[in-house]
């Protein structure tokens, strides 16, 4: 399986916001590094079919059929956690999750059983029953997580998911990842370098809605933060110049 | 199915979830209370309204012929008689308040009431005699006809469905009912208001939220919530409707009685010429009722999804309720027309009066089909609406 990304185009009235991308993206964490206002957040959404490209398309290839992201069975091999992650405050952790889970087209029987699950696994078991409005910035943050991979995800889009997570959770949070990338295509995108560094198969850099870097940390030859800083450096000074 | 089921409770849970709406709803019940007790304080103390009702009932389902009319006119002159010294002093000062208070001390301010709304003087509801009453029923439908600028055509239609009540008619004493339609126009308005409320947020909270992301992004994140989400609005406000509605009918029954729902409606709308009862008419206004909640129902939630803004849709909702309160000059014609099938006015006395025709269609008629109209379309541009939706830069 893998995703495809074809020449996709975003423009708003006055500004190019993502360039005419093209990638191939196969199983495995793709870190997707940039700096505020690269275009990532744009990208993603496209990739989730929450916003449609100027041009381009985007397709979702297995052995036996080819999606587009704008149909239903695409969004079912979905799974997505936005930068500003909402969720109802008088809603219970449980609910917020059966009620993701129906949304998310899975029986009630499983929704329970794989509600459960990601519970114990995001550690929020014992607050399950708990108003979310009750939650800290992480707890919410975890919730958000279990969420996304509810319906165990063949694309599943991340979008700076461990801001508000403490170090340990971190690494509890990365491992999962990790785990899910093994099966699945997972598209990290962060601010955090280390983040990626650790479980990214691949590294793709964003900068003015078009990729400035494609590859693996092998072929960054390089200490990716010093690599990612000397790329947003660059562009400081031309902008100084300017 | 179950994911619908769960999606279904998930959207009714949100709503009912919000403070405002069981606030706006404690104050329309209040409202409605109060409305009761106002009416009530009108007809006098709730001992009188109970003997009023015993005496009445005596006379529930009598032909009001010459010989009614007579029997009436001579037990208030008797009660004048027998407890009033002054009785010719009286009668010749002012027969019509002397007949008035006759009626009253009898227990028949009800009769008297009802025979006074179709003579419109009060000395000559101490001779009216049956023909002479039932042509001035006929001559109201005329000159009421008249005075709205409906065609001579559609006044003969009317006639004609006068025409075609059995006469004498059959006295029922309705108090109930009377009051129900005294007030039922602003007990609407109450119900309205209330769907503003509860529905402002529906779609635009989402946004507030920013839930709208994950949503849209899931398999049933389009269509089936879209549903998800009409169903559940409908579903609370029909519920506030029956609650708001059912208090009104509770506190009327408790105070004024339930019964008179055989008679014909003209023992309520004495200027109606409806060939129905009054059993019949609560059934066409708790269907319209029903209806136009559900078109203010989706038109709020059309509203919510189009500007993201609860506040906004509040706002536009209230708006679309005070123009509802103006009129429009019959000399518009066809507008005129038009505007008389304004939902705000469904819920009104007026409904079941002689009013425009459109087409072979009675105003109700035309009101059911065209809100239903109204409805299939709101539906169909929420979900083509809402199908579309994009998460834009926040």
């Amino acid at each position: 399986m893998e995703l495809v990304l074809d020449r996709v185009t975003k423009q708003y009235s006055n500004k190019i916001a993502v360039d005419r991308l093209s990638a191939t993206l196969k199983p495995g964490v793709i870190g997707l590094l940039g700096a505020n206002g690269a275009g990532k957040t744009t990208l993603m959404r496209m990739i989730c079919g929450i916003l449609i490209s100027t041009s381009g398309t985007i397709c979702f290839k297995t052995e036996n059929e080819s999606l587009d992201s704008s149909e239903e069975m695409y969004r079912d091999a979905l799974g997505y956690l936005p930068q500003d992650f909402g969720y109802y405050p008088n809603f219970t952790g449980k609910d917020f999750l059966m009620y993701i889970a129906a949304l998310k087209g899975i029986d009630k029987a499983t929704a329970k059983r794989k509600c459960n699950e990601l519970l114990k696994a995001v550690n929020l078991e014992t607050a399950a029953n708990k108003k979310i409005k009750t939650y800290s910035g992480g707890m919410k943050q975890r919730l958000g997580i279990a969420q996304a991979v509810l319906n165990d995800p063949k694309i599943l889009v991340l979008d700076e998911p461990t801001a508000g997570l403490d170090p340990k959770e971190r690494v509890r949070f990365r491992n999962l990842i990790a785990e899910l990338g093994k099966d699945s295509i997972v598209i990290l995108s962060t601010h955090i370098v280390s983040d990626v560094e650790h479980i990214a198969d691949r590294i793709l850099m964003m900068k003015d809605g078009q990729f400035i870097f494609d590859g693996t940390l092998d072929e960054v030859g390089m200490d990716l933060e010093a690599f990612y800083l000397q790329n947003f450096e660059e562009e400081e000074e031309e902008t100084e110049n300017e | 199915m179950n994911n619908c089921f769960t999606m279904y409770t998930a959207e009714i849970k949100k709503i009912l979830a919000k403070k405002a709406v069981w606030i706006a709803m404690t104050i329309g019940l209040a409202f409605v209370l109060l409305v009761g007790v106002t009416n009530l304080s009108a007809e006098g103390h709730i001992s009188y309204v109970k003997d009023s009702r015993t005496e009445l009932a005596k006379i529930e389902g009598k032909a009001m012929d010459d010989s009614f009319f007579m029997n009436f006119q001579n037990e208030v002159i008797e009660e004048l008689k027998a407890n009033s010294v002054q009785y010719e002093k009286l009668m010749a000062y002012d027969s019509g308040v002397a007949f008035m208070n006759g009626a009253n001390a009898i227990g028949k301010k009800s009769l008297f009431d009802f025979i006074y709304n179709v003579v419109r003087d009060r000395s000559l509801v101490e001779t009216i005699t049956g023909d002479a009453f039932y042509e001035k029923m006929r001559e109201d439908i005329i000159n009421d006809g008249r005075e709205l600028g409906a065609s001579e055509e559609e006044i003969n239609v009317w006639l004609k469905e006068y025409d075609s009540i059995n006469q004498p008619m059959k006295y029922y004493y309705a108090g109930s009912y009377s009051n129900i339609l005294d007030v039922s126009f602003f007990v609407g308005w109450v119900l309205f208001l209330n769907i503003a409320v509860a529905l402002a947020g529906v779609f635009a909270d989402e946004k507030t939220y920013r839930t709208d992301a994950i949503i849209l992004s899931t398999r049933k994140g389009r269509m089936p919530i879209c549903l998800a989400k009409i169903a559940a609005g409908i579903s609370v406000v029909l519920f506030q409707g029956i609650v708001i509605i059912g208090t009104l009918f509770g506190i009327m029954f408790a105070f004024f009685g339930a019964e008179g729902s055989l008679g014909m409606i003209q023992n309520v709308i004495p200027s109606s010429p409806w060939n129905i009862t009054i059993g019949q008419m609560v059934g066409i206004f708790i269907l319209l009722a029903m209806i136009t909640t559900i078109l203010f129902a989706l038109t709020n939630m059309l509203l919510s999804h189009i500007t993201h803004s609860s506040v906004a849709t509040l706002a536009i909702h209230a708006a679309i309720l005070f123009v509802g309160l103006f009129n429009v000059p019959k000399s518009l014609g066809i507008i005129a027309k038009l505007w008389q099938l304004r939902p705000t006015m469904a819920l009104y006395y007026g409904t079941f009066c002689n009013t425009y025709r459109y087409g072979k269609m009675n105003n109700v008629e035309a009101s059911v089909v065209i809100y239903g109209l109204c409805i299939a379309v709101l539906i169909v541009v929420l979900l083509a609406s809402y199908r579309k939706s994009q998460v834009e830069s926040r």
